[in-house]
Formats: C-alpha cells, structure tokens, sequence
C-alpha cells in the first residue's frame, strides 16, 4: 500500500515533468498559433484534447503551461523552505524570547490566507507569475517554521541530544548533524504537499487573474478563459482542471511514500 | 472445556518471509493463569496480537484459536468486537500509550460499559468509581474527571486494569503490563492483578521477559523462544526442574539476589548457545 | 580526592506561578574517586534530576555542586570542559539514546569528533584506532561500525551505548537506568560488562536505579532517595542487609524473586 502511492506519486509528477521537459522541444501545435476556424474543437486524433476559442491545440498550451506550474511551486517551495527551516531550526533549540517572537509572527502570518498576501503584492507590484510566485512562496514560509520547530522539539527531547550534549558537542553541530537529518524526511513530506498548495494557489491567482497575463499560458489561467465557452464546450476548462488535479495528486501520493519510505525504522516490522 | 484453546498457530510477517511463530499449541482452563516467557522478538506479543484478533494486516496468520468454543480466528470484526473487551481482556505494556491522552479518565472506563452494556450515565458513572476504588486508586471520584497525563504511571496501569476487570472477563491477556513501572509499583501491581484475578476467577495469560515475575502470579508456564515454545509445565516443576538449556540459562541469569557482589553473573549464553542476543 | 562534592543541592521545576515540583530536596554527596555510587529510588525520586546535575546537563536551583575540588560552572567555558572531558553518561533507553540516523560507526566517534574535547588533548586522537579499541571492549564486531542502530537489539543498542561512553577515555560513568529497559536474560550481559570496565579502566561510577540487587551486584556505595530528599546513605552491603530506613527495606522487598514462591 505504502510503496503503490510512492509509485503512483511517482508516475503522476513524473508525467508532468515529462510534459514540461518535451515542451521545450516539441508540442503538437505552436502553442501560441492562433487558427480562428479550428475554434473549440472536441478531443480528436489531430487535437487530442481538442481546440480552445481563438484555435490553439490545447494539449500543446498545457504541456507550456506545465513550466510556469512546476516553475512556480519549485520556486515557492524552495523559498520556503530556505527561510523556514532555519527558523523553525533555531527557535527550537534556542528557547528564549526571540524564538517567541518568531513563532507569535509566524502564526499571525499562519492566520492570513495566501490569497490576501497577493492581493496586497499585486497592487503594490502588478499581477505577474513572479509575484505570485513571491505570494505563495512567502505565505508557505510560517508553515516550514512551525513545521521544523515542532519536529527539532521532538528530536531535541531525545536522549541521544543530551548525550550529544555531555560529550562537549557545540549547539550548531547538534543542528546540522543530529536535528537536521532527523526532520529531514519531515520537510521533504511537508514540500511535497507544500508543492501541491502552491500548484492549487498559482492556479487560483491565475484564475483570479492575479498572476499570469492572458499571454502567458498557466493552468489557471487556461481555466479562466475557458469558462467562458463553458455552454458551448466543457474541454478547454476541463482539460487544465484536470491537469491541476493530476499534479495535486500527484504530489500528495509522492509526500505519502517518501514519509515511509525515508524512515529507516518503518522500513522493517519491529 | 477449556477456556481458551490455540491449535497449531502459525504467524509470518514481511509477506510470509520471517515466521514469528511457530506451530504454537495450547490451552488455558477457566480461573487458569498461564504465564508466557521469552526474549523480546521470540514472539509471545504476538501471540497476544493472534488471540485477540489484533495482528496488522500485513500478518498472515494460520491455525484455530478457540474462546469458549467459539472460533476467534476468521472470526468477523463484528463478532470479535463483542468478545474483546467484555470477556476477553487485554493489559498492555504502556499505560501512556494505551489511554487516550484527550479523553478523561472515566469516560475511557466508561466506553468498556457502553460498549457492551446497556446502562444509564448516572449508574455508569457509579460503576467507574466503585471499579476505580477497586483497583487502589486514591480519590476515585477526583481521577474520573483526571486526564491520563495528569496520572503516575503506576496510576495509569490501575486505570487500564481497571479497564480489562470493569465487565468481569473470563480471559485476561497481560503483555508485560508492568515492566514499565519501577520495582515498588511493580509489586503492587502484581499484587492487585492477582487479588483482582482471584476475585472474579478470570483465567490469564500473562506474558514477561522476567520469570520472577511470571512466578510471583501464575501456576504454569510456557518458554517461547524464536517463535517456538521450548518448556512448559507447572511453574515450581519448570523452575526447579527445567529441561531445556535455554529455560536453565534463563533461570540462572534471574538470580541476580543470589550471586555475589561483583561476580560474573551467569548468562543464557552459558547454558544455551543456539539464542542470539 | 573528591570527584563529585554535592552541597545543599535542590531542584525545582515549574513556574513560580504554578505548583513547582521539587525534584531535589538539599541533597549533600561525596563521591571519591574510583568509587562505586548507586542511586536507587522510586521514580519521581529526583535520582535522573541528580545524574543530570553530575553531568552538567542542567544546574541546581540552590547549593553547589563542586567537581575535583572546584565549583562547577556551566556558565565558565574551561570548567564545563573540563567535566565533558572527564564525564561520560549511559541512558536508559538505547533507543532513543542513539541517532537513528547515524551508523554506529559516527556514534561511537562524536565524543572524539567534538570540538572542546578535542582542543582539551584529553581523548585519544586516532579516532579509527580509538573506534576499534571500544567496540572489541564492548564485544561488539568491527563490521558493527557501518551498520544503522535499528539493526540490533536492545542489548546490543546498550553495548554501542557503552561504547561511545567510554571513547574518550573518561574517568567517570555515569548510568542511568542503564539495565532496566533490557530482558532480564540480557541484563546479566550488560551488568558483567559494566563490572569488567569500571573494573580494568579504573573508573568512578555512579548509577541510577531503581532496582537494590542491581546497585548491591556493581556498586560499593549506595544513596537511597525519596521524593527528593535523601533518605539514607552508606556502603551496598550494610544498607542491604539492614536498611536503616522503612522506605528502603520496602525499596528492597518490591524486587520480585525466583525463590518467592517455591523455595
């Protein structure tokens, strides 16, 4: 059961990889070619996943549009990460009123939805996946940190700490070489659905139209140019709805394997 | 008739890969306490686990085991929740990990009657008290409303047997539910568990790494070792007599009170070179 | 000479606002060099509280501890090392007292690997020659190094435990519970080895129980405590003959016997 979601998480985000890797080199169509008498055009075996309302394949715009989505969440997530993990880090080995201080603002910045977080870097920055791609990446940071400061609490609780301790090992040292591998599999889960947030958030900005330009093919955006032939045709809305949900999905299942797959200890039935 | 019959019990992990028991056989009478003895890893937890109907799904499990004549195993879920908790039993090692850190102490104990039974909150909450007061607990009343973190480990382990002796079960099965506890809290433990036992003529399987221990609260004994049962018999037979090297090693390395100070203290390993450590 | 002088200690935890714990009641203490403490008591005694003093792993809400004659300061660089340099503990659970995620190998080495110790000129410098050395002394194989903690038993977990305490060559073990976490077919083990190094290396033990016939089996001395407080003190054999103390003499009779029964 563990190993089947770490192979279909695999296949899932390897297939969207996949996607974005052969865009760089080839699509069905020119992605951007615009043939008004091919307009919304069902699934066909010319047009796989058929046409959208200016002609463009829609199969070539999504395999684009796979980029600026694993683009976005890599970028985020990364930021996250680079800044979260340190502090969540350090103010759970440090305990003193800084650590305080950073995990009080860390659960304000918890409280506010990524979506205001974009709306107020958007008036100040103009809508573009750069700024969303900040948005998400900022508002996924006090979720590193209080994920890491709870997991160095548990690791730090350990008996093997204190015996690092005894034997002269500087707080720094503890952290890189005992708490750091320890909540490494913690944030490689965390980042993994973290990933599938931030593919979820871009695609809601970008439907919102606070992040990608109309030029500019995302999912998201996709989704909201499609809705407006919605009577007439379901494919060019659903196909990047259904993008969203394989790459969603995907990361989940992939966070899920690695959990059990990174601890040694679950490896073997004790 | 006996109380619990277990025939030719076989349990593999790692999909059939490692046994951890071996053609196991045994039987325990009504008001009979029979302890299990063994290494960690020999597989006498899980032969708790096999009993109850517990093993992870992983398991694979062959052989009958029969309570009150009933077949346990294959058994539907529906069937075993019915026997679990009301006349069969079980103790486990942990007190922490085996009450729910967010629920009160005697809504758990209350959950064991409403379960089973039909019973007003009023004469539940009656019953959960007297059982408390039972089982030693000081301030019966007060602990109901106490959460299992705000409980001495020696209290908890109260609290789980009261848990296993609220409904009157035929059969407790005790997984070392005192190697957790230091040695004075041990020996009270040990001693309710047998007044409690005595006092409702519930039979028990008890299982421990410490023969002491096993000695102090059965009257027979099985020795398990990789997965296999080695000795058994009447535990004052099987102490002054045993049999098999590993059950002499096992004897000689328990008496610690006897050897002197300093001295190289008798190991399995002398007596038995078969068992790894 | 003395090693570990314990003046007037107590320890309390909590907050001023809530109920604090006394954990240790004014607790005086002299352990000499090459002398065999146990430190039995029930669990909420303070006897962990006390072991982790001696190691430097926390402080004393009031009193002194002094080690080798002179205050110990966990504030002051040169006398925490000088204790790290000398002082060496074994936990209870050896399965969380070792990284899961470290092979054995860089377990048993960190004490070696650290940076005060090493400036200190203290422990041995070869650190592969040094790993090789413990881990036959804890009769352990050298193919042990490379593998993970979750691969051996308990017993085996202790022996690594004991291994990485004795690398750099400390004059003073401390134990704490090291045997009760174990099989009793396996504390025989870890109890004759315990016995043989304190033994051949010459070094001062104090050890943490609740078990009397496991402190009467390795110490020499033995400090009985009490929700705190200590109750009585003495050399092993005269205390577990003739426990001066109710709560001693009950201490002893909770430990349950073979002969019980049968004899």
């Amino acid at each position: 059961m563990r190993r089947l979601s770490l192979i279909m998480g695999l296949a899932l985000v390897g297939l969207v990889v996949a996607a974005a890797a052969v865009s760089l080199v080839w699509t069905p169509y020119d992605p951007n070619l615009v043939r008004p008498p091919d307009r919304l055009l069902g699934p066909s075996w010319s047009h796989w996943l058929g046409t959208d309302r200016m002609g463009i394949d829609l199969l070539s715009r999504l395999m684009v549009g796979s980029r600026t989505t694993l683009m976005v969440g890599v970028i985020a997530v990364c930021l996250a990460i680079v800044v979260g993990v340190p502090l969540g880090l350090v103010s759970g080995i440090r305990r003193g009123w800084l650590s305080q201080l950073l995990l009080r603002v860390s659960d304000i910045m918890f409280a506010l939805p990524a979506l205001l977080l974009a709306i107020l870097l958007v008036a100040v920055r103009g809508a573009s996946v750069a700024t969303a791609t900040w948005a998400i990446g900022i508002a996924t940071v006090p979720v590193f940190v209080r994920m890491a400061h709870a997991a160095t609490l548990s690791v730090m609780a350990q008996d093997f700490i204190d015996a690092a301790r005894s034997c002269g090992t500087s707080s720094a040292a503890i952290a890189l070489r005992h708490v750091l591998p320890n909540i490494a599999p913690i944030v490689g889960v965390q980042a993994s659905a973290s990933f599938s947030s931030a593919i979820l958030a871009e695609a809601g900005l970008s439907y919102l139209g606070l992040a990608a330009p109309a030029t500019t093919p995302t999912w998201g955006r996709m989704m909201r140019d499609g809705q407006v032939d919605l009577f007439l045709t379901a494919w060019p809305a659903l196909a990047p709805g259904l993008a969203i949900a394989v790459a969603v999905l995907g990361f989940n299942l992939l966070g899920d394997g690695l959990r059990d797959q990174l601890d040694p200890r679950l490896r073997e039935f004790r | 008739m006996s109380l619990l019959e277990v025939d030719h019990l076989n349990v593999w992990f790692d999909r059939g890969r490692s046994q951890v028991v071996r053609d196991l056989s045994f039987s325990i009478d009504p008001g009979q306490r029979l302890g299990l003895i063994g290494q960690s890893g020999s597989g006498k937890s899980v032969t708790a686990l096999a009993i109850m109907g517990l093993l992870p799904e992983s398991a694979l499990m062959s052989g009958t085991v029969r309570f009150e004549g009933r077949r346990l195993s294959g058994a539907k879920e529906a069937e075993l929740a019915q026997a679990r908790g009301r006349d069969l039993t079980m103790v486990f090692q942990e007190p922490m990990t085996a009450l729910d850190p967010t629920m009160k102490v005697g809504r758990q104990v209350a959950e064991v009657i409403r379960l089973h039974e039909e019973s007003s909150g009023r004469e539940t909450r009656r019953r959960v008290i007297e059982m408390l007061d039972r089982v030693g607990l000081p301030n019966p009343d007060r602990i109901t409303d106490a959460f299992p973190h705000q409980l001495s480990g020696g209290q908890r382990q109260r609290v789980v047997l009261a848990m296993a002796l609220m409904l009157g079960p035929r059969l407790v099965i005790a997984d070392e539910p005192t190697t957790a506890l230091d040695v004075t809290v041990q020996a009270q433990v040990l001693e309710l568990l047998d007044v409690e036992l005595a006092a409702h003529r519930a039979a028990c399987l008890f299982i421990s790494h410490d023969l002491a221990v096993v000695a102090r609260v059965c009257q027979q004994v099985m020795v398990m070792l990789d997965g296999r049962v080695v000795e058994s018999g009447p535990v004052r037979q099987v102490l002054s007599q045993p049999i098999h090297p590993y059950t002499r090693g096992l004897i000689a390395t328990a008496r610690l009170d006897l050897a002197r100070p300093g001295s190289r203290l008798p190991t399995v390993e002398d007596f038995y070179a078969g068992g790894q450590l | 000479m003395s090693v570990f002088v314990v003046e007037q200690v107590s320890r309390r935890f909590g907050r001023r606002s809530s109920r604090p714990v006394q954990a240790l009641d004014r607790v005086d203490l002299a352990i000499e060099a090459g002398q065999r403490w146990g430190v039995v008591g029930e669990s909420g005694s303070g006897k962990t509280t006390l072991l982790r003093l001696l190691a430097g792993l926390d402080r004393p809400s009031a009193g002194q501890i002094r080690f080798q004659d002179r205050p110990l300061d966990l504030a002051d660089r040169s006398s925490l090392t000088r204790l790290r340099a000398s002082v060496q503990l074994v936990f209870q659970d050896p399965q969380s007292s070792l990284d899961p995620r470290m092979r054995v190998g860089s377990i048993i080495t960190e004490p070696l690997r650290s940076g005060p110790l090493r400036r200190s000129g203290q422990v041995p410098t070869d650190v592969k020659a040094r790993l090789n050395e413990v881990l036959e002394a804890v009769g352990l194989p050298q193919a042990a190094a490379r593998r993970y903690p979750h691969e051996f038993s308990g017993g085996q977990r202790q022996r690594i435990a004991i291994a990485r305490a004795l690398a750099p060559k400390p004059d003073i073990l401390l134990a704490d519970e090291p045997v009760s976490a174990l099989d009793v077919s396996v504390r025989a083990q870890v109890l004759n080895l315990i016995n043989d190094l304190v033994a051949d290396m010459g070094l001062t033990l104090v050890m943490v129980s609740h078990d009397l016939t496991v402190v009467r089996h390795v110490c020499d001395h033995v400090a009985v405590l009490k929700a705190g407080r200590l109750v009585e003190t003495g050399p092993v054999d005269q205390v577990y003959r003739r426990p001066a103390s109710d709560y001693t003499a009950a201490l002893l009779a909770a430990v349950p016997r073979l002969g019980d029964r049968w004899d």
